[in-house]
This record gives structure tokens, C-alpha cells and sequence, in this order.
């Protein structure tokens, strides 16, 4: 009996045991990706532009993940951030059902998988002086073999981490270069007057172009042109300056048809305004603007004004006229800090963009546009008409004027929603002569799913002077920005370019959390430091002046005095005293300083009595009474 | 169910009974501030989260929970009310839960009188409260798969110290099984070994708690190991009333 019953209680618990390893295998393999994500910023779950693109893989792709287990045993926010992305790239793989395979390697030092790594074109970084080397990047590959790499991945680039290993993945599956096709009036890929001119360095083409070209097959279309081509995916129109209507209509049926365009205008463009006219005199008209068709789009570009701020101009030579001296010329400015929208992908990350004499934009009102500004003037800035900057522009007199308004003006801002194109009433009629070219599509009223397109208020981002020195150096051209006008640009084409995926990424929240009052405090007390020790270097500096004086003799008492020996009373009880004085004011500063720690000291000190201390005591004290209540009740029963 | 509740109620209140449960919950206390404070750094690391704290949660259950299970059946044998509990009409898969219940319910008040850790880090910057939400309830998983482990050793024998160390070292075994010196050992070795040994990993599976989501397949983990140890726990009894 007893046998039986242990035998069958035996085989009871065995197969709970089987019937739970069963249900954890079947979780693992079809659950792996059910999970309730409670962070803050849904850290961990894919947006849907990433799975839009994972779903869409047609050939499968590998990622090569290779991380060096050292870097976060010595680094532990290294330690914590490889734990993410590899949390990230196994999500990847889950949702691309099977098409992005992970393959993961900890290259030792000098062992074939570093020599691997690197080849992959990741990026070893020396942990120590004795050359090992520590790795933390990812290498993806096609079926044909195309090759991608993230060669190191910052943590400070977490934010972007997701839309990182998207577009990796992303270009794997469309490795073939994008086109971009460049639709200006402007020499942006070289003058071909340069020689004519006698200034040769204007014959090379515009840095951003050449920045473009490493990315894209750049495509220059003529200024008639009535179709854009199909291949071209994205369109940058800069200083459309009397663009016939074809073309214009070009443009417009490009957008409808899905096509992604960067479009810059200009009040004036600096770049045309400094180069000779087809008569070899400056021109007169340096504006353009491409009103039909903005206004149709549901945005307002008034080409007669010129934004002006004060925060970031740039200061010039004012001249020649007037006295040479330098002068804010608040035409010319630099967009910094929260002038840069920090939630946009193409200018989360850039330092600053410079602007030169550019106009404003703002969504015309009823237009049912998503418009997300990308540049913006500070509040310390005002609107001008653009003929004072046109013609023979005076920095001073323009600074005197200047009264900042408070407002903030948009200089460049991105526009998506369904558009309505700008020739309700289909193609418009040919000059004389000309015929339509084979295959001329058909006429779109409104676009195809959502547009996408940017607007800058500004041509001059593009030119050299504005955003990078170039320097020739024994023959080779070095290149040194200032400004992320180029990188501005890429990043714009890029975000563009991409599927409609890869711009709705969104940006994701940093998981760094800095104790805010700690910080506060911190600064509170330097701020307070850096005041005190400026009073007390000062009395410090006073008192050792005071008293090398004295040591010296000071002059003024005689010629006799100049080299005395002998020192009076009252002199050497002044020295004794400025001594003291050095003294006590160097103590003061270390105290000044051991203060600033001490704020800090006791917020630590204070939170650790509260939480190690408070709680335990506060049961301790509870206990004890009870206890003591309940004694005293048994007593009583008792008696 | 009802019979289990009231053996759940019965146990929960005589933990309160004597100042046992108290010296346990504010040597838990002292021990996870402390820890979190001296070796997790919690004030040097200046980020508003509970990672340090998290970091011991389980570590420090691993021996405070069998100091809990020990006496669960050991003592209820060696005084021989097990035979009177097990005669009143409940079965014993009830008392097996119930006590598990009550045992679980104490380790959740002493979890959620770290209360001041989280009013800390509120006060210091902005942490995100939702990962510190997936944080306990991780630590509560922990809880009852050591718990679950625990119960099932003290039903074994009668002696409380012998309870005691088997639960140390059986918990032990499934917190230190993802650790990488165990994967690390168990890859170049039992290649196999290694995956069972990390998916069975406590350790392991919290991890994914502690920052803030909740896996299915790690919940059905905690369930499926508290279901099977609590099960192993019942027949053990079943068993020994047969004796």
C-alpha cells in the first residue's frame, strides 16, 4: 500500500516536472516576445517603423555582434548599455521572423575573431596601455555580401540606438546608393566661370555636395526640366529663382507622387549676391521663392523679410565706409542650443548651423499640415525687410536698430500630411515649340499617402564660407567647420531618403537619471565657491602686494629708505600682520571648499539614517510596545 | 479555497505573534539599506533608480527566506501538530499552500517597507516609477521561488537547522545557475548544460524585472518552479502522514 502510494506521488511530481519543462520550452520558443514594457520611454519595445522594416525584409540579413565582455567588467555603464543592445538586436530578431539572424563574439585580444572584427570595419578601442584592445559594435551583412557597421556604439548615442540599427539593417536590405537629384540656379558643384573669374577655387564643388555625393549618386537636373526622373528619391531645390512653371510643376507632381524634397529659399541669397551676373554685374535680384507651390502646401515663406537675431551673430568688419571695427551683424547668425529642435533625428546631435540673411516660415493657418520646426532664432530677434540687407547692407546701422521682439521665428521646418498639388487644373500649357517627353506621368491633384518634405528659409547653408574654413596645404585641401551646416544637410537627405519607416522612428528617451538636487546643490555651491575664492583671491593677492612692499621699503619715504636693511617696529608689525592675513585667508578658502562637500555630505548622510535606520527602529519601537501591552494583558487575566 | 485563506490568515497572524517576524524584517531592512548604500554605492552613483537595491534583493532572500520556510513543517513535525493539521478536513495540498500564502504575504510587507528607498529616489531626481513597480514585483517572484524551494526542504525533516542549510544551498543553486563563472564553466565543459543552467537561472530571470518589463515567458517560469516545488511539497507531506 505504502509502495504504491510513493510510487504514485513519485510519478505525480515527475510529470508536473516534465509538464512545466514542456510549457517553459513552449514560452520560450513562441513567447519570447509577449512582454509588458512599464518603462517611462517603452525602452524595450520596437517601435512600428522598425517593424514595418523588419516585416519588410526580403533576403535574410546577419548581425554580427561583437562586444568585449573586459570593457564592461571595467566600464560597468559600458556593462549596462551592451546588455541593451543586445536585449535590442535579440528583439530585432524575434519580430523579423527569422530574417535578421545574430551571431554573438567576445574578441579576445589578438585572436583570429578580433582580427575579424576589425576587418568587419569595427573600431577596437586600447583599454590599458598594454595595446589590448576592447570591442563594442555590430557588423551586418547581405546575402550579396554588402557590408555595414556601427563601429562603436556611444552610449551617449542611446537615443538614437534603435533608428541606428534600423537604418543598418535598412540599407542592408536596399543596398544600392540613392539618388539625389539637385535642382538649382546656384554653382553648387563649381563654377564653370572659375577660370574666366581668375578665381580657380570656386571651379570645386560646394563641400555639402560633396558630402551628398559619398552617401548618394548625385543627379543635376536641368532648370527645364519637366519631369524628375523616377530614380530620384530625394530632391534638393536650393534658390529656386525663376523657375519656369514646368518645372515648377515637376517639382509638385515629384511631391505628389511620394517623392521626399528639400526645398531652400531665400530672401537673399548671399551666394549669388557675391558672384557676377551673366552681365558680369552683380545682380540686382538675389531673392527666390516658390509661393505657388508652398502656399498650396499650406506653408507661408514671406520673401520680403529678413529674420534678425542677436544670439549667435556673427561679428564682421564693418566698412569701408565707416571706421573699421567689429560689429554684431545680426543677419548672420549661428543657431545654437534650443534653436535646434533636439526631438528631430537630422538635428538632435549638431553643435550649431550657421544662417545668413534668411527668412521665416509658418504654417499657413486651416492647413491640415504636421509642421515640426527644425531652426529656429532665438527670442532676442527681429523681422527686417530684406531690401536693407540686399543692397550695400550697414552692420552698424542695422544693430542700431535692431529691438528684439520677444518672438522666435521658424527658419527651417519639416512638413508632412496629405498635400494638395499646386495645379488643381492639371499640367500647364507648353511654350510654343516644345513637346512633352516620353512617358510624362499622369497628373496627380493630391499626393499619394503622406508627403514628406523640408523647408529652409535660406540658401546660404549651403556655401563654404558660411559653415567651413578650407585651407589649401602643400596641395592637399584641408577642411575645418566651424558649423554642422553639411552634416545639417546629410542627416536632412538621410532622414528623407529612408523609407517612411525610418522617419517615424522616434527618438527615445535617454535612460540616463541624474539626481537633480544633488546636482543643484552642487552648482548652488560652486557658484558660491567660484564667488568667495574670487573676493578672497583678491584680499590674498592685496595682502602679498602689501607685502612684498614692505619688504622692498616702499618708495616715497626717502631715498634712504630705498635700501634699508634695518626695518622699523611698525613696519615689522605690519608684515606679521599681513602674514596672518595670507594665513587666515587661505584657511577660509579650504574651508570655503570643504563646504561645498559638506551640503552633499549630510543630504547622504541624512538620507542613509532614513532609510537604514528610521524604518527598523520605528518596528523596533512598535514591537516593543505591543509586546509590552500584551504582557500586561496577560497579568491582567491572569489576575 | 476558503479552507486554504483560513490557513493562510492563521499562519500570517502567528508570524506577528512573537517578535520573530520583527527581528527578521529589520534585519532585512538594515541589511538591503546598507548594502545598497556601502557597496551598491547608491549616493556615489548619483541615478535616480533602484539598481543597487535590486542588485541584493535576491542575494539577501537567498538567506533570509529559508531563515523564513525552516521551521514551516520542520517544527510542525518535531512537535507533531502536523498529524492535527493534517486530520482537520482540509488536504494537504491546502496547508502546502496556505502556508506558502501567508510566508509570501510576510515577504511582501517587508518588501514594501523599503517604502523610504523609493520616496529617496523621488526626492533626489526623477526616476522612472515603472521600472521600480517591475523591480519588486521581480523581487516578490524571487521571493516565492526561494520560498516555494524552502517549504518543500523543511517538510523533508524535522530538524529546523538541517532545513535551514539544505534551502541555503538548494536556493543557492538556482540563484548562482546564469552567473557567468557557472555558464562560463558549464560551456567549455557541458556545452548543453549551460543553456539548461541559464534558463533555469532566478538570477537570470529577475533581471529582466529589475528593468522594467515583465516577460511572459519569465512569469511562467516563476510560476511553473512555485507550482512544482509546491506540488513536490505536498507529496513529501503525503508521504510522511503515511509513516
Amino acid at each position: 500500500m505504502r509502495r504504491t502510494r510513493l510510487a504514485f506521488s513519485t510519478l505525480g511530481v515527475l510529470a508536473a516536472l516534465l509538464l512545466a519543462v514542456g510549457v517553459n520550452l513552449l514560452a520560450d520558443r513562441l513567447l519570447s516576445s509577449a512582454r509588458l514594457d512599464l518603462t517611462e520611454n517603452r525602452l524595450y519595445t520596437l517601435s512600428p517603423g522598425t517593424r514595418q522594416v523588419l516585416e519588410g525584409l526580403r533576403d535574410p540579413v546577419t548581425l554580427r555582434f561583437f562586444y568585449s565582455r573586459r570593457l564592461g567588467a571595467e566600464i560597468p555603464q559600458y556593462g549596462a548599455y551592451a546588455e541593451r543592445v543586445r536585449d535590442m538586436l535579440r528583439e530585432y530578431v524575434a519580430a523579423s521572423r527569422g530574417m535578421v539572424r545574430l551571431e554573438l563574439y567576445d574578441p579576445e585580444p589578438f585572436s583570429e575573431t578580433e582580427d575579424r572584427a576589425i576587418a568587419l570595419g569595427l573600431q577596437g578601442v586600447p583599454l590599458d596601455q598594454g595595446g589590448e584592445q576592447v570591442f563594442f559594435g555590430v557588423a551586418g551583412a547581405n546575402l550579396v555580401d554588402t557590408e555595414r557597421a556601427i563601429p562603436f556604439f556611444q552610449p551617449e548615442r542611446e537615443r538614437f540606438l534603435e533608428a541606428d540599427l534600423t537604418r543598418l539593417v535598412f540599407e542592408l536590405s536596399n543596398p544600392t546608393k540613392p539618388v539625389l537629384g539637385v535642382l538649382s540656379p546656384l554653382p553648387l558643384s563649381g563654377d564653370p566661370r572659375a577660370m574666366m573669374m581668375r578665381q580657380p577655387q570656386l571651379a570645386q564643388p560646394q563641400i555639402v555636395i560633396r558630402q551628398l555625393r559619398e552617401a548618394y549618386t548625385v543627379q543635376e537636373l536641368g532648370y527645364d526640366a519637366q519631369v524628375i526622373p523616377a530614380e530620384v528619391q530625394v530632391l534638393l531645390l536650393a534658390h529656386p529663382q525663376n523657375l519656369p512653371e514646368a518645372a515648377q510643376y515637376a517639382v509638385d507632381q515629384f511631391v505628389m507622387r511620394g517623392g521626399r524634397l528639400i526645398v531652400m529659399i531665400d530672401p537673399h541669397s548671399e551666394m549669388q549676391a557675391t558672384r557676377p551676373g551673366p552681365t558680369g554685374q552683380p545682380p540686382t535680384d538675389t531673392a527666390s521663392r516658390l509661393d505657388r507651390l508652398l502656399e498650396a502646401w499650406g506653408v507661408e515663406a514671406p520673401a520680403d523679410q529678413v529674420v534678425l537675431d542677436l544670439r549667435g551673430a556673427w561679428r564682421v568688419r564693418a566698412g569701408p565706409n565707416e571706421r573699421v571695427q567689429a560689429v554684431d551683424y545680426v543677419a548672420w547668425f549661428n543657431l545654437q542650443g534650443d534653436s535646434l529642435n533636439r526631438e528631430e533625428q537630422s538635428t538632435a546631435l549638431l553643435e550649431q548651423v550657421s544662417v545668413a540673411s534668411a527668412g521665416h516660415l509658418r504654417p499657413r493657418q486651416g492647413a491640415g499640415i504636421e509642421f515640426i520646426p527644425l531652426l529656429t532664432s532665438s527670442a532676442q530677434s527681429m523681422l527686417v525687410d530684406a531690401a536693407q540687407v540686399r543692397r550695400e547692407p550697414s552692420p552698424t546701422r542695422i544693430l542700431a536698430e535692431f529691438r528684439a521682439d520677444g518672438e522666435r521665428r521658424v527658419i527651417a521646418a519639416r512638413i508632412r500630411g496629405n498635400l494638395l498639388s499646386a495645379f488643381q487644373d492639371g499640367p500647364p500649357a507648353l511654350p510654343e515649340g516644345a513637346t512633352r517627353p516620353e512617358g510624362f506621368p499622369t497628373h496627380l491633384a493630391r499626393s499619394n499617402g503622406p508627403a514628406n518634405l523640408v523647408v529652409i528659409h535660406d540658401s546660404d547653408i549651403l556655401e563654404d564660407r558660411f559653415w567651413v574654413r578650407v585651407q589649401e596645404f602643400f596641395g592637399q585641401q584641408s577642411i575645418a567647420p566651424f558649423s554642422n551646416n553639411g552634416p545639417f544637410v546629410v542627416n536632412l537627405a538621410d532622414s528623407l531618403s529612408g523609407s517612411d519607416a525610418m522617419i517615424g522612428l522616434r527618438s527615445r528617451g535617454e535612460s540616463q537619471r541624474p539626481f537633480e538636487v544633488v546636482e543643484d546643490i552642487r552648482r548652488r555651491a560652486d557658484a558660491q565657491f567660484r564667488q568667495t575664492e574670487r573676493q578672497l583671491t583678491e584680499r590674498l593677492q592685496a595682502t602679498e602686494r602689501r607685502l612684498r612692499e614692505l619688504r622692498q621699503g616702499t618708495p616715497g619715504e626717502g631715498a634712504r629708505n630705498t635700501n634699508q636693511v634695518v626695518i622699523t617696529e611698525a613696519q615689522r608689525a605690519e608684515i606679521e600682520h599681513a602674514r596672518e592675513e595670507i594665513a587666515a585667508t587661505r584657511r577660509q578658502l579650504r574651508a570655503v571648499q570643504l563646504e561645498l562637500r559638506r551640503d552633499i555630505e549630510a543630504l547622504d548622510r541624512n538620507l542613509r539614517l532614513l532609510n537604514i535606520v528610521a524604518v527598523p527602529l520605528l518596528l523596533t519601537v512598535l514591537a516593543i510596545v505591543l509586546g509590552l501591552l500584551r504582557a500586561r494583558r496577560r497579568a491582567a487575566a491572569r489576575a | 479555497m476558503r479552507a486554504m485563506l483560513a490557513v493562510a490568515r492563521r499562519e500570517f497572524a502567528a508570524y506577528f505573534a512573537t517578535p520573530v517576524a520583527t527581528v527578521f524584517i529589520v534585519i532585512f531592512l538594515v541589511m538591503s539599506g546598507t548594502l545598497t548604500f556601502t557597496v551598491g554605492g547608491f549616493f556615489a552613483r548619483g541615478q535616480a533608480d533602484l539598481l543597487p537595491f535590486f542588485n541584493f534583493v535576491p542575494w539577501l532572500f537567498l538567506f533570509l527566506v529559508p531563515a523564513l520556510t525552516m521551521r514551516l513543517w520542520a517544527e510542525e513535525r518535531r512537535l507533531g501538530t502536523v498529524e492535527l493539521l493534517l486530520t482537520l478536513p482540509i488536504t494537504a495540498g491546502q496547508a502546502v499552500v496556505g502556508k506558502f500564502l501567508a510566508a509570501w504575504a510576510f515577504c511582501a510587507v517587508a518588501l514594501a517597507l523599503t517604502f523610504p528607498l523609493v520616496l529617496t529616489v523621488n526626492y533626489l531626481g526623477e526616476p522612472d516609477n515603472g521600472v521600480i513597480l517591475t523591480g519588486y514585483l521581480g523581487c516578490l517572484m524571487v521571493a516565492g521561488a526561494y520560498l516555494a524551494v524552502g517549504a518543500a526542504i523543511s517538510a523533508m525533516t524535522r530538524n529546523q537547522v538541517i532545513a535551514f542549510v539544505l534551502a541555503v544551498a538548494g536556493c543557492f543553486l538556482f540563484a548562482a545557475a546564469g552567473s557567468t563563472i557557472v555558464t562560463e564553466f558549464l560551456s567549455t565543459n557541458l556545452p548543453w548544460l549551460a543553456e539548461v543552467a541559464r534558463s533555469l537561472s532566478v538570477a537570470e530571470r529577475f533581471s529582466g524585472f529589475a528593468r522594467g518589463v515583465i516577460a511572459a515567458r519569465d512569469v511562467i517560469f516563476f510560476a511553473s518552479f512555485i507550482a512544482v516545488w509546491l506540488l513536490l511539497n505536498a507529496a513529501i507531506l503525503e508521504h510522511r502522514k503515511a509513516d
